[in-house]
């Protein structure tokens, strides 16, 4: 949408306001109320895996993922995907990302692993578990990192 | 139209120290954990994180590298697998900028 920030209703007198100082509280411009302005997310990149792509940049991902907001928001876009094919269709259940949107595609097969990618691999439970188990400790957990950047 | 297709290697080419990153996916669902590696290995730090807006593994990650200087998010836990340990050591600690739309 390109504005600044959206009036929110209903933080005032939470301890929102406290933990989020950026955020602001306006008077309404046609009533005697107050409300809470909240500043727009711009980021400069997102990062995104995705079902499949086409060399345009169209992407096809989730309709429950809010990459599609994301990328609208973002000032570049690297999308991973599972598929690269000559022309993207629409899918049930699924929402193409114009390629308008997208700087890069990159074919990654296996991306989004040891996290799921419905209908290609489900979410990789050994190494999940093994991530956890790592993590317990910041010693562990290095070498862990030392392994996955390897 | 533009041939948009790229190999992993030249996705470096967009990433800096201190840019404002977005993490596509939530929980355990589609992190685009191939270009996590690659940003994790490109040895840009100080970044702020976006989750999207229920954050995951790939955020947990980046935490645990000492490579985030704030993340600003709804929720971002390991679905049943629990919270987000990482994220909770260097919140704790105050090693990191929580940013909460909670």
């Amino acid at each position: 949408m390109g504005l600044p920030f959206l009036p929110v209703r209903g933080l005032i007198g939470t301890d929102y306001l406290r933990i989020r100082p950026d955020f602001q509280i306006i008077k309404n411009p046609y009533g005697d109320d107050e409300l809470v302005a909240i500043p727009a997310i711009k980021p400069d990149l997102l990062l995104m895996h995705a079902y499949k792509a086409d060399r345009s940049g169209n992407v096809l991902t989730d309709k429950r993922e809010s990459d599609p907001l994301l990328a609208r928001a973002a000032e570049h876009v690297i999308a991973t995907a599972e598929e690269i094919v000559p022309a993207l269709e629409p899918e049930a259940d699924k929402v193409i990302i114009p390629g308008i949107y997208i700087d890069a595609v990159v074919h990654l097969p296996g991306g989004a692993k040891p996290t799921a990618c419905p209908g290609y691999y489900e979410i990789q439970d050994e190494e999940i578990r093994r991530y956890l188990q790592a993590a317990r400790t910041p010693e562990t957990f290095a070498r862990y990192l030392e392994e996955f950047l390897a | 139209m533009p041939d948009k297709l790229i190999p992993l290697g030249k996705t470096r080419a967009f990433f800096q120290s201190g840019s404002t990153v977005a993490i596509g996916g939530q929980s355990v669902f589609l992190n685009p954990m191939g270009l996590i590696k690659e940003l994790a290995k490109s040895g840009c730090n100080s970044l702020n994180l976006v989750a999207s807006p229920v954050g995951g593994l790939g955020i947990d990650l980046l935490i645990g590298a000492g490579l985030v200087e704030s993340v600003e998010f709804a929720q971002i836990s390991l679905w049943e697998y629990g919270l987000a340990p990482n994220l909770r050591r260097y919140a704790e600690s105050g090693r990191i900028k929580p940013r909460e739309h909670a």
